[in-house]
């Protein structure tokens, strides 16, 4: 698992070690089950606070990316699709920094997603398993 | 020298003792006593005695049992350094085992009472001395093989000023946890169960040993750390300041280090839990690094980058 974070850029830390993690699990450098070093271990590694790395664990743990358990740290979820929400997470990111860009309000972000939604077929196949 | 050469440079001397010493057992046993000597205390004298047959048929059973091993070991690491060692350890065991088993059946010939045989203490030094000789003959008739070569250092990941990088990941070795967590089981149920002392030893062993069957290898601004998962020390930690280059190598535990664990070569060391991709780091020292754990090339590519940072602030 590489980490790389600037401390000068206007994203948070923790978001930023947040997408290190989330980048890993998409292209399949971090599998299922692995287990990435503790909060307290990033903290001391990268020079930051061990709260920051927390919170980036914990955007993680709320996408569903990764487990995190008492006395066993943050582990890579055993789930089915985990890269695929991993890419998926990683395209709404890009969509809303996308629209940040345009000046685009969170309103008209939402009612653009709402749209596509609403006229996209549903469908649940294998597709959602790799 | 080639393989079926080096391994039966291990083979036969094994072969010589038990050969020896089963055809001398055999040749004299109606002069030997019911029972022999087969333990003897420092004085010389008989302490501890073992009916013919038995000596016979265990004295040949260490013989081959050992001979077998070492003769596996050494064509298991193949062209390798560890042959040449392992060769040299397994005749210097023949040698070591076979003398006092044959001076055991010629100090009981003759005798009514096993308790008569005496040994004197001056062979151990003779077997020892013997040991030690005949290993080093097989070290050079065995022949340095071919170095290894330097594997090319990965390409250096080029960091931003100011940015913060780390990588870190673990390796953990099925092969030694269950060992050292059986081990550790059984010690645990004999201390419950049975005798609380004879059981301490095979449980502090068994943990000792499934501590270091997981470490985790950390890059970072720090340099190098390899340790324990569950223990913070002993760990190994090599500074920025100290590394030249890293790279990613393949070894083989058996081939290139002569087993797992914690391992030291002539300019060599290495943290191996299983054969194949490691971390291979050289000092300034001279000295190589090698930490088996996946993704080495990342590994590599990042301490290459940290080190190219930290020298350049230095200068």
């Amino acid at each position: 698992m590489l980490f790389r974070v600037l401390p000068g850029s206007p994203v948070p830390l923790g978001e930023q070690i947040a997408a290190c993690v989330r980048g890993a699990i998409a292209d399949g450098t971090a599998t299922p089950g692995e287990r990435l070093p503790s909060a307290r271990e990033v903290a001391d590694s990268l020079g930051v606070n061990v709260h920051t790395v927390l919170r980036g664990y914990q955007r993680l743990r709320d996408e569903g990316l990764i487990e995190l358990r008492r006395g066993r740290g943050a582990v890579i979820t055993s789930a089915p699709g985990g890269a695929g929400r991993a890419r998926l997470t990683e395209a709404v990111h890009g969509l809303v920094s996308q629209a940040r860009e345009l000046g685009l309000t969170d309103q008209e972000v939402l009612t653009l997603v709402d749209n596509v939604l609403g006229s996209a077929p549903v469908t649940t196949g294998p597709d959602r398993d790799d | 020298m080639t393989g079926f050469r080096r391994s039966a440079l291990t083979a036969v001397p094994f072969l010589a003792a038990t050969v020896a010493y089963a055809g001398l057992f055999l040749w004299s046993y109606d002069r030997l006593p019911e029972r022999i000597a087969t333990r003897f205390s420092a004085d010389g004298a008989a302490d501890d005695y073992m009916s013919r047959a038995a000596a016979l048929w265990l004295g040949c059973a260490v013989l081959v049992g050992l001979g077998l091993l070492f003769t596996v070991l050494t064509s298991a690491a193949g062209k390798s350094t560890g042959a040449r060692l392992n060769a040299a350890v397994g005749v210097g065991t023949a040698v070591t085992l076979g003398y006092p088993l044959i001076l055991t059946v010629l100090v009981n010939r003759d005798i009514q009472d096993p308790a008569a045989a005496e040994l004197p203490l001056w062979h151990v030094a003779v077997l020892l001395t013997g040991g030690v000789a005949a290993g080093a003959l097989a070290w050079r008739l065995m022949g340095a093989g071919p170095h290894p070569e330097p594997s090319p250092p990965a390409p250096s990941l080029p960091l931003a000023e100011g940015e913060a990088a780390a990588w870190s990941r673990t390796v953990v070795s099925r092969a030694l946890l269950f060992p050292a967590g059986a081990v550790a089981a059984v010690g645990a149920f004999t201390a419950v169960s049975g005798n609380r002392w004879a059981g301490l030893l095979p449980l502090v062993l068994g943990l000792a040993c499934s501590a270091f069957a997981g470490v985790r290898v950390t890059v970072d601004r720090r340099g190098l750390t390899v340790a324990s998962t569950v223990l913070p020390r002993p760990r190994l930690a090599l500074p920025l300041g100290s590394i030249v280059d890293a790279g990613s190598v393949q070894v083989s535990a058996m081939g290139d280090f002569g087993g797992w664990g914690y391992r030291i070569r002539p300019g060599r060391r290495g943290v191996l839990l299983r054969s194949g991709e490691a971390l291979s780091v050289r000092t300034s020292g001279g000295r190589e690094y090698v930490v088996t754990v996946d993704d080495s090339t990342t590994a590599a590519a990042l301490l290459n980058g940290l080190a190219d940072r930290h020298a350049r602030k230095s200068d």
